[in-house]
């Protein structure tokens, strides 16, 4: 693991306001993630991990408190440069896999890649056919997602949030939607990533998966009741 | 996003939804096309008109009595101002260098009887040279002359449906004898079938001398119109002021409200004629023109259905990196695409449909670049005002509640 931290979080703080009452969700998180790290967010649901993962996946921002990402602070980035963020450094997974319908497995890799505007065609191929190739799905290239199978729907989604070689990836809950054998061959998916040096950040309330992580950070009542 | 993907990814999600992407052009066809068709037909329409008033000549003034501008019961012609006598000075003056023909006109309608048979018909008492300003053919025998309007002769030419009715189709029926109004005259010719015009048809028509109209037939020495071709018709305007200023003393008008005669220029006709059909074809367009607006709302209307749709879509290529503009241009384009491609079905069903109106309706077929250019320009507008709301709405979705969207 290297010195560095990708991610350091220092009394982020979320409120939310519904109508007169305001509920804090989040209500003073501290912790790093260094490069290299394997992190697994543990904690039952409304503790707050949901929305932990969207402030680190710069898909919200917080109410208080200072992100750094990187080395740059991103607390007041606008919504183009959290996007440009997502787009270079960050690579999701989802639970519910999230594929855009009626598209092949190329299209859906590659993506990321337009957002970027900065690869060129014959880049992009190249990079859809290395990202699948270390799931395993080569061959699935021209493949619809309802030709594939659960497993091999997440693995599609894997690849693409790798396609962009992010600093890190945020898997919230990426074996919900799957059987055990499969969630396992998954996560060893993830294990073999972080092996080959790719950092990466985990929310499960399985503990069994959050096994998979080098290091479990257990939110509860929007605190961190526990790391280890 | 560089503009080629964006438009890649858009074709593609319109190729993705077939049947929801032909709903939404229908209405851009149906709207385009029918702008094409009205128009082109109402071009078709003008320039048959056109071609059939300029037949008449631009050299042509009519003068009626009655003032047009004192109401209907006068501008009808049913005053007895204008007279025969004032048809000869106008031929006889020298003080009209421009005038080249005079004809004064009387008409009635009456029965023609013939050959044991008769017939509805308007008797008209022309000149012998009103055949020539009118540009009359003869298919039979010969027209009358100068000398048979001297001689109050009795004599006839009629028009083919005229000849058909009273001696059958086909026959030549020169030298035959035919009584209107208890007057018995002899036909010595039959004109040239030339179709029912907007106004006239000159195929039911019997013509007689003037001079024999209005003393042996009608009794009367007034004319209904007097018509007139001047050499020059740059010069039709002074001509025509010239003329008023005669009439008027020959009438002892002084003032201008008084007169009771109406002079209208076959120039003047065809512009108020062209007039017209502009503020038909305008106002038709204008109605085709709502079908567009509709099939315009149509398209907002599917992609604001397509968006909610796609909300999930949306949030997820959000988290992927893309930003507001690449989702609005991306929805953009898809808008715009839809009224193009549907625009160009539009143009070609539009086309097809002015060929064969043409064809059943019997006016040219014109074919414009404007109607294309226009509808291309229309298609394109459409698509950015009616896609830029639905697209600014995707675009601004918040990627959080658009992931969590089901």
């Amino acid at each position: 693991m290297g010195k560095n931290p990708i991610i350091s979080l220092r009394d982020i703080k979320k409120d939310y306001n519904m109508g007169d009452n305001s509920y804090q969700a989040l209500k003073g998180i501290s912790f790093d993630v260094y490069e290299g790290d394997f992190v697994s967010i543990m904690g039952p649901s409304g503790s707050g991990k949901s929305t932990l993962m969207n402030i680190i996946g710069t898909l919200d921002t917080a109410t208080e408190g200072k992100y750094i990402f990187n080395g740059m602070d991103i607390t007041k980035y606008t919504e183009d440069e959290l996007a440009q963020v997502r787009n270079e450094k960050i690579g999701f997974v989802f639970q519910s896999f999230n594929l855009i319908p009626r598209m092949d497995v190329y299209r859906n890799v590659e993506r990321p890649m337009l957002y970027s505007g900065k690869i060129s065609r014959s880049q992009r191929r190249d990079r859809v056919a290395s990202a699948l190739k270390t799931v395993s799905l080569e061959d699935k290239v021209n493949n619809l997602s309802n030709q594939l199978s659960g497993g091999q729907i997440q693995r599609v989604a894997i690849a693409r949030a790798l396609v962009m070689d992010p600093e890190i990836i945020l898997a919230d809950e990426p074996t919900g939607n799957l059987d055990s054998a499969t969630s396992y061959e998954v996560m060893s998916f993830f294990q073999e990533l972080n092996r080959q040096g790719k950092t990466i950040v985990l929310i499960t309330h399985e503990q069994d998966i959050a096994a998979f992580g080098k290091r479990t950070i257990i939110l509860k009542d929007g605190l961190i009741a526990e790391e280890k | 996003m560089n503009f080629f993907d964006a438009f890649n990814i858009s074709f593609l999600s319109l190729r993705n939804n077939q049947l929801r992407t032909a709903l939404a052009m229908l209405g851009i066809v149906i709207g385009i096309a029918s702008v094409i068709l009205i128009i082109s037909i109402a071009n078709g329409a003008t320039s048959s008109i056109t071609s059939e008033v300029s037949s008449m000549g631009s050299n042509l003034i009519a003068i009626m009595p009655g003032n047009q501008d004192k109401g209907p019961a006068q501008a009808m012609g049913a005053t007895k101002s204008l007279k025969y006598a004032d048809a000869l000075y106008l031929k006889n003056s020298n003080d009209f260098p421009n005038i080249s023909y005079v004809a004064p006109v009387v008409q009635t309608s009456t029965q023609a009887v013939g050959n044991g048979e008769d017939t509805n018909t308007t008797v008209m008492g022309v000149s012998s040279i009103f055949f020539d300003m009118q540009s009359i053919d003869i298919d039979y025998g010969d027209f009358f002359s100068e000398e048979d309007e001297n001689f109050y002769s009795k004599v006839a030419v009629i028009g083919p449906d005229v000849a058909a009715d009273l001696f059958g189709e086909g026959a030549d029926p020169t030298g035959q004898i035919i009584r209107i109004k208890s007057q018995l005259f002899r036909v010595i010719g039959i004109t040239r079938a030339k179709g029912s015009s907007s106004m006239i048809n000159p195929d039911e028509m019997v013509y007689i001398p003037v001079t024999t109209a209005m003393k042996i037939v009608m009794g009367q020495d007034y004319v209904q119109m007097i018509q007139l071709s001047v050499t020059d018709p740059n010069q039709l305007d002074s001509t025509i002021s010239e003329i008023k200023s005669a009439l008027m003393e020959r009438h002892s008008i002084t003032d201008e409200k008084n007169i009771d005669f109406s002079i209208t220029s076959s120039k003047e006709i065809q512009e108020t004629l062209g007039n017209i059909t502009g503020i038909l074809t305008a106002m038709l367009a204008g109605i085709a023109g709502i079908s567009l607006l509709v099939g315009g709302i149509g398209v907002m209307n599917i992609m604001l259905v397509s968006v909610t749709e796609r909300t999930k879509e949306i949030g997820l290529l959000k988290a992927l990196g893309a930003r507001r503009k690449d989702i609005l241009l991306q929805f953009l384009i898809e808008s715009i695409v839809l009224t193009i491609v549907g625009g160009i079905f539009g143009m070609v069903v539009g086309e097809s449909l002015s060929i064969a109106a043409s064809r059943i309706i019997d006016i040219p077929f014109i074919f414009q670049a404007y109607p294309i250019l226009l509808a291309t320009g229309v298609c394109v507008t459409i698509g950015v005002f009616f896609g830029l709301y639905p697209s600014q709405r995707a675009a601004k979705l918040n990627p959080i509640d658009a992931l969590k969207y089901e």
